[in-house]
C-alpha cells in the first residue's frame, strides 16, 4: 500500500501545485468580457500560458491559440516524465492524445483546403510521432492520398471512413476513426495494465460516450446498422441492447434501452435541446461532460492513488478547451453572454 | 469583549448622480465592507423593483492601462533589474520601504494623466525596443546558421554552390545513418541515376549529405527524401567554406553586440526616470479599479442606486454624516440590526498584546459572527504550554532574542512580521521563567551557577511522574475552561436546553467523582446521577464515546510533560556528549564546543517548532472543540490602502 | 569488560527504540520529501509551509533517540560506568524500547498525511494550519508510546533510581 501511495505522491503535489496556478473564477469572469487576442493575452498574465505567448499573439488569434496548445503540449510532456512506472497507459493516453491531435489538424486543414504555411506551424511537439512525419502530409493532393500516407501507422483504418467522407463530405467520421482508434488502443491496453482500476473506469467511459455518439450521430443522419460498425469500439456492454434494436428504433426511442445506464438521466436532460434544435450536438454535449465528471469523481474517491492525476489532466483539458473557446469566439465577434453561453452551454466545469 | 466587533448593517439609497462621490466618500472611510445586492435581486420583493447595477464602463479602460504599465514596468526591469533584499534581511534588517509623496489623483484626471505617461514613455522606448528585437533577431538567425554550419563543418566545399543554378540543385541535409540506403534506392529511382549523394558521418549516428541532380527533379526528390527522415538544411546565402562562413558570423555577433549594448542603456536610463512614476500610478489605478467594481455590487433603478453593506457599530455616526455630507443631504442612510439569516462579516476585536494572537486564531478558521473570539484564552494558554514543552531557560532566551530582532526589524513595516515577533517574544519570556523554575539552562549545563541552581523548583527528569501529573491536571483544567466558556455562551444567548445537555455533564461529574473518593458518598452520587442524566439526555447513543473522548482528550495532554522531558534530555545528551569529547586535549575541546553550540541549536530548533505545533494542536483539537463556531466572513472595507504612496 | 545480561537486555532495547524509530522516521519524512520536492519544482516560494509539513513525521525518530538515551543512561553506559543491572529491570528497558519503536511508525501515516497536505497547500496556502494538526493527529499513539516507556522506566527505576 506504501509503495502504490509513494508512487503517486511525487506527482500528485507536483499537480496539486499546478491546480494552485489554475485560472481562477474571477479571472474567468473577466475572461469572458474578452473581444481581442490582446486582452486575453494580457489576462493571462501570471498564468502558466503566458511564458508561451509570443508578441504575434497578441494581434492574431491564431498565434494565441498555438501558444496555449503549446504549453499544454509541454504540460504533458512533463507529466509524462513524472508519471510512476505502473502508470504506463496513462503516460500513452499524454503522447497518443498529441498525434491525434496533430492528425486533425492536419484532416482539417486537408478539408477546409488551408494554406500549406499556416499548417506548417500548427503541428506541436509531444506524440509518438515527430512533427517532421506530419509535415510530409502537406504534400498530400486531396483526402484519400492523405489517407494513404497513413499506411503502417495505426491509423490507416481512417481508409475505412473516405467511401463515408466523399459522399456527404462531412468530417465526422473520419475525426471519429480517429477518435475510436486512439480510445481502442488505449482501452485495450488498461485491460491488461495491472493497479490502474481508476484510470481504467475513466477510459471506460471515453469508450462508451464514443460509441454513443456514434450510434446518436448514425441514427439522426438516417443510417444502418452495418454502417457504422467499422467506427465503433468492441467490448463495450451497454451498447449491445441499442445494437440489436438499432434499425427498428428512432432516436427517442433507443434512449429507454439506456435506463440502467448512467447516461440515461443527462441524455434525457438534453432531449428537449435535441427536439429545440434537431441537432445531436445536443446529446454529445452532455456525453462529453460526463468525462469530467468521472475524473472529479475518481479524484475525490482516491485521493492518494493516480485520483488527483487523472482529476488533473481532465481538468486542465477543459480550462484549454474553454480558453480556446473564448479565443475562437474573439474571431467571430461574440458578445460576452454569448461566449459565455456558448462555453457553459458545454458544461464543462471549470476546474 | 470575547465577540468579534459588533456590526450593523448600512442601506443606502442615493440620487444616481451622487454614486461616484458616496463611494468615494465610503473608500475614505475605509470602515464599509459592502455586499453584494445581485445575490437577492432574483427574489421578490427586489425583483421587480431593482436591477443589476452594470459594471461601471472605467473598469475595461483602467484594466488596458494597467497592462500598460505592466508591460513597461516588465521591460524596465528586464532591463534594469530592481535590487532585492534577501530573505534574512527582508526578515530581520530590511531598508525602510520606498514611500513616494504625491497628492491624491483620481477620476477623470487619473485616466487622463496615465494616458499621457504611457504616451510619453512608450515613445521614449518605442524605437531602441524595436531595434532590440530585430538585433536579437538577427542574433538568434545567425546563431541558427552557426549552429548548421558546425554540423556540415566536414564538408569541403563552398556554400555559394548550395542551391539551384542553371541546370542543377545542390542541397545538403541530415538523415539517420541507418537510411542511407534506401535513400541511395529512391534518388535512384526518380532521377535515372544522373544524380551524386555524398555522405560524412558527424556524431550522434547521423549523416550529413550533399545531395545534386537535375533542376528539374529536385521537386520531386526532395519531399520524397522527407518522408525518408531526410531533414534539409537551408544554408542559402552563405559565402565560402564552412569554416570561413562561420568566421564572419561571428564578427558580425560581434557588432550587433556592442549596437546591443547602446540600445539597452537608452532604455536603462528611461528605467531610472520613470519607473516610480509608473508605479505610483499603478497604485493609484488599483485603488480606482476597486473603488468602480465595487459598482457591481450595487443596485438600480431609475435614477437611484442602491446600495448595502456591514459597518462597525462605533463607525456608523461618523460614517452617516460623511455620506450625508458629501451628498447634500440627497439620499437615504439606513441603519438597522443583523438578523439570523444574515451573513455578517467578522473583525477580530482584542486588545493590544492579545491582538498579536489573532494570528493563531485565523490559522484556524475566523470565528462565527455570533461565535466566541477565543483569542483571549488562547494566547495565555499557547504561552504556557510553549514554555512546558521546551522547558529550557536559554532556549527562552534565544526565542526571546529572535522575536525581539523580528519586531525591531521587519515588523518595523510589516505587520504579521511583527506580531511573530510579539508572539515569538512572549513565548521566550515564558520560557525562560519555566525553564529557570525546572532548572533548565542549556539542560544541567548553567545549574553549575549557584544562583541559578537556587531557582530550581522541580526536576523533570528526575520527578517524572509528578511532571506527568502537572501536565494533566492542567490539560483537565483547559478542557473545562473550554466547557464552561460553551456553558455560559449558550446561556448568556438563551439556548438554556443547549447548555445543559452539551458537556455540562463533564462539569458535574468532576466534583462527583471528588466527593465519591473522599469519603462523602451520598454528596457524590447526587452528582455523579446528576451528570449520568445530563449526559443520556443529550448524548444518547453516542454516551459512551463522550466519556472516552474526553478521557482521550485529557491524555492527550500528557504530551506537554513527553514532550517537555523530550527537550532535557536531548539537551542533557549534548552536554554528555560534548563532556566525554572535552577531556581528550585541545582538538577533542573544539569540538566539544561545536557539538556544544550545534547540539543545543538544533534541540531548540527542532523542540521549539514541535512546541509551537503541538501547543496549536491542543488548542485546536482539544480546546476549540469544545466551543468553538469557526466559518466566518473576514470584514474587507472598501479602504484606501496605499503601499508605496504617501498622501500629501 | 563483563556485561550482565540484565544491562545487556537493556542495550538491545535502546538498540530497538532507535533503529525502529529511525526507519519508521525515515519512511515518513520520505514520504513527506517527496511531495515536497514536487511542490517545490513548482513553486518555491512554499517551501517555508512545505518545511514545517516535512519535519512533523521526524519527532518520532526523536523519540525513539529520546528512549535509547534514557535507556543508555539508567544502565550506566553514558556516563562511563556500566552498573550491575538486575535481568528483570533489563526485560523492562527492553519492553520500553519496544514500545518506543513500534509506536513510532505513526510516522510513516503522519509522512502520507503531510505528503498531501503539502498538495493542499500548494493548491491553497490557507489552508496550512489545518493541514498541520490533521499530520499531527497521529503522531498522538507516538507520544503516548514515549509516555508508556518512560512510565516503565520511572516504575523500575530505570529512571531517576
Amino acid at each position: 500500500m506504501i509503495r502504490d501511495v509513494l508512487s503517486y505522491l511525487y506527482v500528485n503535489a507536483t499537480v496539486m501545485a499546478k491546480e494552485g496556478k489554475f485560472i481562477s473564477a474571477g479571472r474567468w469572469d473577466d475572461l469572458w468580457g474578452c473581444t481581442s487576442p490582446g486582452e486575453i493575452a494580457s489576462l493571462l498574465e501570471g498564468t502558466d500560458y503566458f511564458p508561451y505567448l509570443s508578441e504575434a499573439a497578441v494581434h492574431e488569434a491564431r498565434a494565441l491559440e498555438k501558444a496555449i496548445l503549446e504549453e499544454f503540449s509541454a504540460l504533458g510532456q512533463e507529466i509524462s516524465k513524472i508519471i510512476p512506472k505502473g502508470a504506463w497507459p496513462i503516460r500513452e493516453y499524454l503522447l497518443k492524445k498529441w498525434d491525434v491531435i496533430n492528425l486533425r489538424t492536419a484532416l482539417r486543414g486537408m478539408h477546409g483546403g488551408l494554406q500549406k504555411e499556416h499548417l506548417m506551424d500548427s503541428f506541436l511537439e509531444g506524440g509518438e510521432l515527430n512533427v517532421t512525419f506530419f509535415k510530409s502530409f502537406l504534400d498530400a493532393e486531396g483526402m484519400d492520398d492523405f489517407v494513404a500516407l497513413l499506411t503502417g501507422t495505426p491509423y490507416q483504418v481512417l481508409g475505412e471512413g473516405l467511401a463515408r467522407y466523399h459522399e456527404t463530405h462531412n468530417l465526422f467520421f473520419l475525426e471519429s476513426l480517429l477518435d475510436k482508434v486512439f480510445w481502442e488502443d488505449l482501452w485495450t491496453k488498461v485491460l491488461k495494465a495491472r493497479g490502474i482500476k481508476e484510470f481504467r473506469e475513466f477510459v471506460e467511459v471515453c469508450v462508451e460516450t464514443h460509441n454513443l455518439k456514434i450510434i446518436l450521430r448514425a441514427k439522426s443522419d438516417g443510417l444502418l446498422r452495418e454502417d457504422i460498425d467499422p467506427f465503433l469500439i468492441p467490448e463495450c456492454a451497454i451498447i449491445d441492447k441499442l445494437l440489436s434494436t438499432f434499425d427498428e428504433e428512432d432516436l427517442p426511442g433507443l434512449l429507454p434501452l439506456l435506463e440502467e445506464t448512467p447516461y440515461f438521466e443527462p441524455l434525457v436532460g438534453a432531449q428537449h435541446e435535441y427536439e429545440r434544435t434537431g441537432s445531436v450536438v445536443a446529446f454529445e454535449e452532455v456525453l462529453d461532460s460526463q468525462a469530467l465528471n468521472k475524473a472529479q469523481d475518481i479524484r475525490r474517491k482516491k485521493p492518494f492513488g493516480p485520483g488527483p492525476l487523472i482529476g488533473f489532466l481532465v481538468s486542465k483539458e477543459t480550462e484549454v478547451k474553454n480558453l480556446l473557446a473564448i479565443v475562437r469566439s474573439t474571431e467571430v465577434d461574440l458578445s460576452r453572454d454569448e461566449v459565455r453561453e456558448s462555453v457553459m452551454r458545454k458544461k464543462w466545469k471549470l476546474p | 469583549m470575547l465577540r468579534p466587533t459588533r456590526m450593523k448593517k448600512l442601506q443606502i439609497l442615493a440620487l444616481e448622480g451622487y454614486r461616484d462621490t458616496i463611494v468615494k466618500g465610503l473608500q475614505g472611510l475605509g470602515t464599509v465592507h459592502l455586499t453584494d445586492y445581485s445575490e437577492k435581486l432574483s427574489d421578490p420583493p427586489w425583483k421587480d423593483l431593482l436591477q443589476p447595477h452594470p459594471l461601471s464602463p472605467h473598469v475595461r479602460k483602467i484594466a488596458t492601462q494597467n497592462i500598460a504599465l505592466n508591460r513597461l514596468l516588465d521591460l524596465f526591469e528586464r532591463y534594469d533589474p530592481e535590487a532585492r533584499e534577501g530573505f534574512f534581511k527582508a526578515v530581520f534588517a530590511p531598508l525602510p520601504p520606498k514611500k513616494l509623496e504625491s497628492r491624491e489623483v483620481f477620476g477623470a484626471e487619473l485616466i487622463e494623466t496615465v494616458d499621457g505617461i504611457v504616451e510619453k514613455v512608450e515613445g521614449e522606448v518605442e524605437n531602441p525596443v524595436k531595434d532590440l528585437e530585430k538585433i536579437e533577431e538577427e542574433i538568434a538567425e545567425l546563431r541558427r546558421s552557426r549552429g548548421l554550419l558546425e554540423l556540415v563543418l566536414s564538408l569541403e566545399i563552398d556554400l555559394r554552390d548550395v542551391g539551384e543554378s542553371d541546370y542543377l540543385s545542390v542541397s545538403i541535409g541530415i538523415a539517420p545513418k541507418e537510411a542511407l540506403e534506401s535513400i541511395r534506392e529512391r534518388i535512384e529511382d526518380l532521377t535515372d541515376n544522373t544524380y551524386y549523394l555524398g555522405a560524412r558521418e558527424t556524431t550522434e549516428n547521423k549523416l550529413v549529405t550533399v545531395i545534386i541532380c537535375l533542376k528539374e527533379h529536385a521537386s520531386t526528390v526532395l519531399p520524397n527524401l522527407r518522408r525518408l527522415n531526410w531533414e534539409r538544411i537551408e544554408l542559402e546565402g552563405q559565402e565560402g567554406k564552412p569554416q570561413e562562413a562561420i568566421d564572419s558570423i561571428d564578427t558580425r555577433l560581434m557588432e550587433l553586440g556592442q549596437d546591443k549594448t547602446e540600445k539597452e542603456q537608452i532604455i536603462v536610463d528611461a528605467a531610472r526616470r520613470w519607473r516610480d512614476e509608473l508605479k505610483k500610478y499603478q497604485e493609484f489605478l488599483m485603488i480606482e479599479r476597486q473603488r468602480q467594481e465595487s459598482q457591481t455590487k450595487f443596485a438600480r433603478m431609475e435614477h437611484i442606486v442602491a446600495l448595502e453593506g456591514w459597518i462597525p457599530q462605533h463607525s456608523v455616526t461618523r460614517a452617516v454624516e460623511e455620506i450625508q455630507g458629501v451628498s447634500n443631504g440627497a439620499c437615504v442612510v439606513d441603519i438597522s440590526d443583523p438578523d439570523d439569516k444574515d451573513d455578517v462579516p467578522v473583525q477580530l476585536k482584542n486588545p493590544k498584546f492579545f491582538k498579536s494572537f489573532e494570528l493563531l486564531t485565523r490559522l484556524y478558521g475566523l470565528p462565527s459572527y455570533n461565535g466566541v473570539d477565543p483569542t483571549l484564552f488562547l494566547a495565555p494558554g499557547f504561552l504556557l504550554f510553549f514554555s512546558i514543552m521546551l522547558t529550557d531557560a536559554l532556549y527562552g532566551v534565544i526565542a526571546l532574542v529572535l522575536g525581539m530582532s523580528l519586531i525591531r526589524g521587519g515588523g518595523r513595516y510589516n505587520e504579521a512580521i511583527k506580531d511573530g515577533g510579539i508572539i515569538l517574544s512572549s513565548a521566550g519570556v515564558a520560557t525562560i521563567i519555566i525553564g529557570a523554575l525546572s532548572g533548565g539552562w542549556f539542560g544541567g549545563f548553567g545549574l553549575r551557577v549557584p544562583v541559578l541552581a537556587a531557582l530550581q523548583v522541580f526536576d523533570p527528569m528526575v520527578q517524572v511522574t509528578t511532571f506527568l501529573l502537572i501536565a494533566l491536571i492542567i490539560g483537565l483544567t483547559h478542557v473545562n475552561i473550554g466547557v464552561v466558556i460553551n456553558v455560559v455562551d449558550r446561556l448568556k444567548t438563551g439556548q438554556v436546553w443547549k447548555a445543559m445537555s452539551g458537556n455540562l455533564w463533564f462539569l458535574f461529574i468532576q466534583p462527583g467523582l471528588f466527593f465519591f473518593l473522599t469519603g462523602h458518598k451520598s454528596l457524590g452520587y447526587i452528582f455523579i446521577v446528576i451528570s449520568l442524566m445530563l449526559l443520556f439526555a443529550g448524548h444518547k447513543a453516542m454516551s459512551m464515546f463522550q466519556v472516552t473522548g474526553f478521557m482521550g482528550d485529557i491524555l492527550s495532554y500528557a504530551r506537554l510533560m513527553a514532550l517537555g522531558l523530550c527537550t532535557t534530555g536531548i539537551a542533557m545528551t549534548v552536554n554528555v556528549l560534548a563532556g566525554m569529547l572535552s577531556v581528550v586535549g585541545a582538538i577533542g575541546t573544539i569540538f566539544a564546543v561545536i557539538i556544544f553550540l550545534f547540539g543545543h541549536l538544533f534541540n531548540f530548533l527542532i523542540n521549539a517548532m514541535g512546541a509551537f505545533v503541538h501547543g496549536l494542536r491542543l488548542h485546536y483539537v482539544e480546546f476549540f472543540t469544545k466551543f468553538y463556531q469557526s466559518g466566518g466572513t473576514e470584514f474587507k472595507p472598501l479602504e484606501m490602502r496605499f503601499d508605496i504612496v504617501e498622501i500629501k | 569488560m563483563e556485561l550482565s545480561s540484565g544491562a545487556i537486555l537493556a542495550i538491545i532495547g535502546a538498540a530497538i527504540s532507535m533503529g525502529l524509530a529511525a526507519i519508521a522516521s525515515g519512511i515518513g519524512v520520505g514520504l513527506a520529501g517527496v511531495a515536497g520536492a514536487g511542490v517545490i519544482s513548482e513553486d518555491p516560494k512554499k517551501f517555508g509551509p512545505v518545511l514545517v509539513l516535512q519535519a512533523l513525521p521526524q519527532t518520532q525518530g526523536i523519540y525513539g533517540f529520546l528512549g535509547a538515551v534514557l535507556i543508555l543512561i539508567g544502565v550506566g553506559v553514558l556516563g562511563g560506568v556500566v552498573k550491575e543491572i538486575p535481568i528483570g529491570m533489563g526485560y523492562a528497558a527492553l519492553g520500553g524500547g519496544i514500545v518506543i519503536g513500534l509506536s513510532s511508525f505513526t510516522a510513516v501515516a503522519q509522512g502520507a498525511i503531510a505528503a498531501s497536505g503539502m498538495g493542499a497547500v500548494a493548491k491553497r496556502p490557507e489552508t496550512f494550519g489545518q493541514a498541520v494538526v490533521l499530520a499531527v493527529m497521529a503522531e498522538t499513539f507516538a507520544i503516548f508510546g514515549l509516555l508508556i516507556a518512560i512510565l516503565i522506566f520511572v516504575g523500575t527505576k530505570i529512571m531517576g533510581g
